[in-house]
């Protein structure tokens, strides 16, 4: 479990820091898969069944995260509260560029931006990305399609 | 792939990178019950059985922590425009750091890591010296003088709650090519019997140690006895010194050739030595030091009383705290409250009455050269803010800058709107020393684990350029102590971090 934790858990929470933006929530979440994968570790001991197990638990627990900020998001702008200021020094480290596409990846519905993240970030197959996202490869294919399409619009408009 | 995947590649590879390899904080399992996330992912539903099995859990997270910090100490980091941008800090620093990182944090373990003293450049991140403290202590503290030369050490024994002595680390005046002679460590406080002032007031007014160095870079024992001699530079002249305890108890330090520093000490070459201060070593619940910019008080905050030290004549002055101030954490760690800061002329003194009443609670400015008695007869420059409903006090951190015109202040902040799932926010921020109001808001954050604070470690004479850092908690179980976790020049908006700073880092000072 340690060795298994030691060997992912960078690569699981950049995968959460891009789906979330935010360092913190994302090592909540990824510490929270390894400690499903805990709870479960006499069915899923095998490692490799163990890191897509990690991988799809970490993608949820984004999910859930994303869902409950929109929500919670939306009863702070009812109550004008300010959202939280990003440090000076991560604001000026982020080009404009990467700025923009990271910003339009976050526009996208949650199983856009997940193929797109899956695909292009951690190089999966379609299959791959299919079985972690718990759909068929077509359906990843067409996702990402879209998704690719819907991302050049926004950049397009943006620029 | 088209010139949009290559973007996008581009851009979720420089996302992903910024989290750092050694930001991953080690796997606990027991946060199965307290992670601050949705119920849909069952955080809520684990078992009792899991409670026994944590502790197993919290010791491979001690020996993944251990690695992660041993793969990255030295290996530093790409400095961003380094040069200029800390240009205007001071040369030379001073830093706590631990070796031992996988015997501080056990339940049956001492509060304290073991940690040991580094002279460091500045600007190029190079250990020029290393001293230990005396056998069977371990630093808690350290503050610096203006004069980038003169720190002073605070002590407590290893593993207990102990009184804190003080020793005087005075950086020698030839410090200007790069080179450093051994660190002459004191002797034990069995063998040194009552503190005995050892330091006098040079012709700047300054306070040297007693006993000076041989033209060879060794040293004589001080007439009281409170240096011992023996260290020596290595035949090829660089040393990195290390303390050990010698058979008579007292602390001796072995020279090693570094190939950080080459140089060959000499009549001209650099020292550093270290120097008991004649201050009484009767308070227990220390929460800061710190030493005026001209090396002749030092400012000693407890839980009920500011002290004041002349390190010249030996006597103190002490002033109350209100019952109503937040007594403040005792020293041992980067989460110290740091609530002292000296103004330029060495006199006047900012500290925090943290959540007293309106009228009581702020950031106060005494006059240190007159007797006083409580901290409430001084000034008042910042008041406020209130006690959060969490009954968090509000202050972390109050600089004055050498302008005497700006309160740099890192404050936890209170929004009712904020869910407390999500934890406090912070504020780095400017006021002024004038009227008390808000100059600038330079960040708001969250803080990690509710009591990771920002750090504000010095700044420019205008506040202009700060030197700051975070703190993240280093793994523990039921034990934790804060490290700085990384620490840069906030400038314009623009943060430079400092190169080759380490993860063992406690306290650092310039």
């Amino acid at each position: 479990m340690t060795e298994l934790y030691a060997a992912h858990a960078l690569g699981m929470i950049r995968l959460a820091h891009i789906m979330l933006g935010d360092q913190q929530g994302a090592e909540d979440v990824v510490q929270e898969a390894f400690c499903g994968l805990y709870r479960r570790w006499s069915s899923v001991s095998d490692p490799e069944r163990a890191v897509h197990y990690v991988r799809s638990a970490v993608l949820n627990g984004c999910r859930s995260v994303l869902r409950r900020r929109i929500s919670s998001q939306a009863s702070h702008d009812l109550l004008g509260e300010q959202p939280v200021v990003i440090s000076a020094e991560s604001a000026v480290l982020t080009s404009e560029e990467r700025r923009a596409v990271m910003a339009a990846l976050r526009r996208l519905p949650s199983r856009q931006r997940e193929a797109l993240v899956l695909r292009y970030y951690l190089d999966l197959s379609a299959e791959e990305a299919g079985a972690t996202m718990g759909i068929s490869p077509s359906s990843v294919r067409s996702a990402t399609h879209r998704a690719l399409a819907s991302l050049g619009r926004m950049l397009q408009e943006n620029s | 792939m088209n010139v949009l995947e290559d973007k996008l590649r581009t851009a979720l590879r420089e996302t992903g990178e910024e989290i750092v390899p050694h930001s991953v904080p080690p796997l606990r399992l027991d946060r199965a019950r307290h992670v601050r996330l949705p119920r849909a992912l069952g955080s809520h539903r684990s078992a009792g059985w899991l409670g026994p099995l944590a502790a197993a859990a919290a010791v491979a997270a001690v020996i993944i922590a251990a690695t992660a910090v041993s793969g990255t100490i030295g290996s530093g980091r790409r400095p961003l425009g380094t040069s200029a941008a800390l240009g205007g800090l001071p040369r030379y620093y001073v830093a706590l750091r631990f070796s031992r990182h996988n015997t501080c944090c056990l339940p049956d373990q001492p509060l304290l890591p073991r940690t040991h003293a580094v002279v460091v450049d500045t600007a190029t991140g190079a250990v020029l010296a290393s001293v230990g403290p005396p056998p069977g202590d371990t630093f808690v503290g350290v503050t610096g003088a203006a004069d980038d030369r003169t720190f002073v050490l605070g002590a407590q024994k290893y593993g207990t709650l102990s009184p804190t002595r003080f020793y005087l680390l005075r950086i020698g005046p030839e410090a200007a090519t790069g080179s450093f002679l051994p660190t002459i460590a004191p002797t034990p406080a069995s063998s040194r019997g009552p503190a005995t002032p050892s330091a006098s007031p040079s012709p700047r007014g300054s306070a040297t140690p007693s006993a000076s160095p041989s033209p060879r870079g060794s040293a004589s024992p001080s007439p009281s006895g409170s240096v011992s001699p023996s260290a020596s530079p290595s035949p090829r002249g660089s040393a990195t010194p290390s303390a050990s305890p010698s058979p008579r108890g007292s602390a001796t330090l072995s020279a090693s050739p570094s190939p950080r520093s080459p140089a060959s000490p000499g009549p001209r070459g650099h020292w550093t030595r270290l120097s008991p201060l004649p201050i009484p070593p009767d308070m227990t619940e220390l929460v800061n030091f710190a030493l005026s910019p001209d090396g002749t008080s030092l400012a000693v905050l407890d839980i009920s009383a500011l002290r004041v030290f002349s390190l010249v004549t030996g006597a103190q002055r002490i002033w109350d705290r209100p019952s109503q101030c937040f007594g403040g954490v005792a020293l041992g760690g980067a989460n110290t409250d740091a609530m002292l800061s000296w103004a330029a002329d060495s006199r006047h003194l900012a500290t925090a009455c943290n959540g007293g009443p309106p009228g009581v609670g702020g950031v106060w400015l005494l006059y240190t050269a007159v007797p006083g008695n409580s901290l409430t007869k001084g000034r008042l420059l910042v008041p406020g803010p209130p006690v959060a409903p969490n009954g968090q006090p509000p202050w972390n951190r109050v600089l004055l800058t050498a302008d005497g015109r700006t309160v740099v202040g890192v404050l936890q902040v209170h929004n009712p709107h904020r869910p407390a799932t999500l934890g406090p926010l912070q504020e780095l921020a400017e006021f002024s020393a004038h009227t008390g109001k808000l100059l600038r808001l330079l960040n708001r954050m969250p803080v990690w684990n509710h009591v990771d604070f920002e750090q504000v470690l010095w700044a420019s004479p205008s506040g202009k350029s700060l030197l700051v850092s975070d703190t993240k908690p280093y793994a523990g179980h039921r034990r934790a102590f804060f490290l700085l976790n990384d620490a840069g020049v906030l400038t314009g908006g623009r943060f430079t971090p400092l190169p080759h700073w380490p993860l063992n880092t406690l306290a650092a000072a310039w």
